[in-house]
C-alpha cells in the first residue's frame, strides 16, 4: 500500500517536472498556421457554444424600442468596427483575418445559429482565446442590443441595402458624423441645437473614458483635444443657435418638476440659457428616454453637470422618462424654431 | 446646579414659553405657574414632615395621632391636591387643544415640515392656495388661526413657544394647530424633533403684524403673484441661467421648480436656508456656493462653477426688495 502511494507521488512529480519543461524549453507550438488538432477544434467549438448557451440563461430583450430605431448606428459601427474582421455585405473577408486561428465566422453563414438573447451575450461579452473583443464599455447594454437587431437583419442585406443604411454619401462629402447625426436617427441626436461647449465636454468625455458609449468611443478614439475642437467648431458654424421655445401645454414635471419626489424641472435647467447644458428640443425621444435611464442608474456621470442630472433623474419612473422625452422630441421642430 | 438653572433657562426673547404673544401660549404658562406652584407646596410639605420627623429623633408616636398623620398626610391632602390639579388641567385644556373643531378660523395656513426647511402655504376660505412662501410665517394679531401641519419626508415638530404649544409633524397625517396671536412681535420656532443631520439648522420666524397690516401684506403678495415681475431685474438672467428654477419658484418669473424653498420676496426674511445664514451678501453667495456645508445633508448640490461676478448678481437679486 505505502509503496503504491510512493509510486504515485513519484509519477506525478515527474509528470509536473516534465510538463513545466516541455513548456519552459518552448516545444509548445502556438502558431495559428497548422490549426487545431479535430479533436482539440471539437472541444473548444464545444465548449464555446455550451458556455454562450448557457450566459444567454434569464437574459431578455428589451420591448421598449423598435429594432429599427438604431439600424444606421449599428451598421455604421459595424463597418468602422466589425467588418475589419468579419467581412461585410461590401466586402468579403480579406485573406490575413482568415488566417487567424479561429478564422473569425463570416456573420451571413453564422448569425442564424444563434438566437438573439445568444448574440447578446457574445456582443457584451466577447469570446475569450478568439480574438473576439467585449463590448467597449460598461452599462451600455442598449447599444449591445441595438448591435444584436442590426445583426439579425445582416444575412439578408444586400451591397446596396447596407451602403444605403451606412448613408455613405456623407463620407464623400466629409462629414461622416452625418451617417448617423443627420436627424434621422432616434438613437443619434442631432447637433444642430446644441452649444459649441455642449458638444466639445461630449465628445472630451468619450475621449477620455468619463462618458461612456462603444461606439462613439470607438469614433473619437485616436483624436486628440485639438482635432475635436475643429470638429466642433466646424459644427457650431453651421448650427443655428436655437433658443427653447415653451408651450403651455408641457406637462408639470417639465415646467415645474415634482415636489413630493424631489424631482427639479426640466425647463430650470434645459432652456438653452447656459451653454454647458444641452437644449433637449428637438431632440429624438429614444436617445433622450436612453440617456435619462443612464442617468437613473448612475452611469453617466462624467462631470459635476451630470451628477446633478443624476439626482434629478433619481426618482423617474419608465413612464415619466417616456412622457418628458416625447414632450421634448415633439418640442420648436428645427426648422420652424429657428427661423423665428 | 439647580441653583444655576434661573440663568439657564430664558424667561424672555423671541423663543420662550414664558414669554408669551398668544392665548394658548397663555394658558400654557398658567399651566406652568399653576403646576409649579403646586409642586411648590408638595415640597415643602414633604420638607416639613422630614424635618418634623428628624427633630422627634425616634421618639415614638402615640398610635391614633400617627394614624392621623398619615390618612391626612399620605391620602386626603395629595389626592385633593392632584384632584384640583386635573380639574385645572382638564379645565383649560380646550383652549390648546380643542374637542371639537372650532367654527371658523380667520387664517389658515398650510405648513409642511421638510429635511430641513419649512414650506408654507396661505389657503383662502376654500382650501386653495393664495400663495407659497418658506420658513417664515406671517399672523394677525387678535385672529384665529388655523395650521395644518405635515411632514413630507420624516417626523418634525412645530413649535412657536411664545404662541403656541408643540405640535409634531407626520408623513401622511394632517394635523390641526390652533392659535391666536396677541401681540405684534416677531418669534422663533425650532424644529422640535429630530429630523436628520440639519435638524438643528432647521428653524422659522413668525411675525405677528396689526390685522389691517397683514390683510394688506397678503394683498400684495396675492397680487404680485399674478402680474408678471419685471425681467429686467438686476440679476434675474443669471439666476434663471444657472437653473436655480429648476429647484426654486420665484413668482411671476419663468422659475417654477417646486423641489426646494419658493424664494419670491426673499428679502423679507430675516435669515435664509431656514435659520441657517444671515440674509445678507456673505450669508446667500456661500449659501449658493455650496449649500451642503452650511446645512449638512441638504438637497441642494453646490455650485463650485458660478463665477464670482454671477454668483454676486444672484445674491443681489434674491435680496433686492421687489
Amino acid at each position: 500500500m505505502k509503496r503504491c502511494l510512493t509510486c504515485i507521488a513519484g509519477a506525478v512529480v515527474i509528470a509536473g517536472v516534465g510538463g513545466l519543461s516541455i513548456a519552459g524549453l518552448g516545444l509548445v507550438d502556438v502558431g495559428a498556421a497548422s490549426g487545431h488538432y479535430a479533436m482539440t477544434e471539437w472541444v473548444l467549438h464545444s465548449v464555446m457554444r455550451a458556455s454562450v448557451r448557457t450566459a444567454a440563461i434569464g437574459i431578455e430583450a428589451p420591448k421598449t424600442r423598435a429594432p429599427e430605431s438604431g439600424m444606421t448606428i449599428a451598421a455604421v459601427h459595424f463597418e468602422r468596427a466589425c467588418s475589419t474582421c468579419h467581412g461585410s455585405p461590401r466586402r468579403k473577408q480579406s485573406p490575413d483575418v482568415l488566417a487567424m486561428l479561429p478564422p473569425p465566422p463570416d456573420l451571413s453563414q453564422s448569425i442564424g445559429s444563434w438566437s438573439a438573447e445568444e448574440l447578446f451575450v457574445i456582443v457584451r461579452d466577447g469570446i475569450r482565446y478568439t480574438g473576439m473583443p467585449a463590448w467597449p464599455a460598461t452599462h451600455r447594454d442598449d447599444e449591445v442590443w441595438t448591435m444584436v437587431a442590426f445583426l439579425r437583419k445582416l444575412p439578408g442585406l444586400d451591397p446596396a441595402g447596407y451602403s444605403n443604411l451606412l448613408n455613405a454619401r456623407h463620407i464623400q462629402k466629409g462629414r461622416s458624423c452625418a451617417q448617423c447625426h443627420d436627424g434621422k436617427n432616434a438613437l443619434a441626436p442631432n447637433f444642430q441645437n446644441q452649444s459649441e461647449i455642449y458638444l466639445r465636454n461630449s465628445l472630451t468625455g468619450y475621449l477620455e473614458g468619463k462618458r461612456s458609449s462603444g461606439i462613439m468611443q470607438v469614433v473619437v478614439a485616436g483624436m486628440d483635444l485639438q482635432e475635436i475642437a475643429n470638429i466642433t467648431g466646424e459644427y457650431s458654424k453651421t448650427a443655428r443657435n436655437c433658443r427653447h421655445i415653451g408651450t403651455a401645454s408641457a406637462p408639470t414635471l417639465v415646467v415645474e418638476g415634482d415636489e413630493v419626489r424631489k424631482i427639479p424641472a426640466c425647463n430650470g435647467c434645459h432652456d438653452g440659457k447656459r451653454p454647458d447644458y444641452p437644449v433637449l428640443d428637438g431632440l429624438p425621444a429614444a436617445y433622450i428616454a436612453t440617456q435619462l435611464a443612464l442617468f437613473r442608474g448612475g452611469n453617466r456621470v462624467e462631470s459635476v453637470n451630470q451628477e446633478r442630472m443624476a439626482f434629478a433623474a433619481r426618482n423617474l419612473t419608465d413612464e415619466d422618462m417616456w412622457l418628458v422625452s416625447k414632450h421634448f422630441s415633439s418640442q420648436a421642430p428645427l426648422n420652424s424654431a429657428c427661423e423665428e | 446646579m439647580i441653583l444655576t438653572l434661573p440663568l439657564i433657562i430664558s424667561c424672555q426673547g423671541e423663543q420662550s414659553t414664558l414669554n408669551t404673544a398668544g392665548s394658548e401660549a397663555e394658558d400654557i404658562a398658567h399651566l406652568i405657574v399653576v403646576t409649579a406652584a403646586a409642586g411648590a407646596i408638595v415640597w415643602v410639605c414633604v420638607v416639613g414632615l422630614m424635618l418634623f420627623a428628624a427633630a422627634r429623633r425616634g421618639e415614638p408616636m402615640a398610635e391614633q395621632s400617627a394614624g392621623l398623620v398619615i390618612a391626612w398626610g399620605g391620602v386626603v391632602l395629595p389626592a385633593s391636591l392632584l384632584f384640583i390639579l386635573l380639574a385645572y388641567v382638564l379645565f383649560s385644556m380646550p383652549a390648546t387643544r380643542p374637542w371639537f373643531e372650532k367654527s371658523r378660523a380667520d387664517v389658515e395656513i398650510e405648513i409642511t415640515g421638510e429635511q430641513y426647511w419649512w414650506r408654507v402655504r396661505y389657503l383662502d376660505e376654500r382650501g386653495n392656495v393664495l400663495f407659497e412662501n418658506a420658513n417664515e410665517i406671517r399672523l394677525p394679531a387678535g385672529r384665529k388661526v388655523r395650521l395644518l401641519l405635515r411632514a413630507h419626508d420624516v417626523i418634525h415638530s412645530f413649535w412657536l413657544p411664545s404662541l403656541a404649544g408643540k405640535m409634531d409633524m407626520i408623513p401622511g397625517r394632517t394635523n390641526i394647530l390652533w392659535l391666536e396671536p396677541e401681540r405684534v412681535g416677531i418669534y422663533r420656532g425650532p424644529c422640535t424633533e429630530f429630523c436628520g443631520t440639519s435638524h438643528t439648522r432647521m428653524s422659522m420666524q413668525a411675525l405677528v403684524l396689526e390685522p389691517q397690516a397683514f390683510a394688506s401684506w397678503v394683498e400684495e403678495v396675492s397680487s404680485a403673484r399674478k402680474s408678471p415681475a419685471d425681467a429686467r431685474a438686476h440679476g434675474q438672467e443669471a439666476f434663471l441661467q444657472h437653473g436655480c428654477g429648476a429647484c426654486h419658484a420665484i413668482d411671476g418669473t419663468a422659475a417654477r421648480g417646486r423641489l426646494g424653498p419658493n424664494l419670491t420676496r426673499l428679502f423679507e426674511r430675516d435669515r435664509i436656508g431656514a435659520g441657517a445664514s444671515a440674509n445678507d451678501p456673505s450669508g446667500r453667495m456661500a449659501f449658493v456656493r455650496n449649500a451642503g456645508a452650511i446645512k449638512p445633508g441638504a438637497l441642494m448640490p453646490a455650485f463650485p462653477e458660478i463665477n464670482e461676478s454671477d454668483l454676486r448678481a444672484i445674491s443681489d437679486y434674491l435680496g433686492a426688495a421687489r
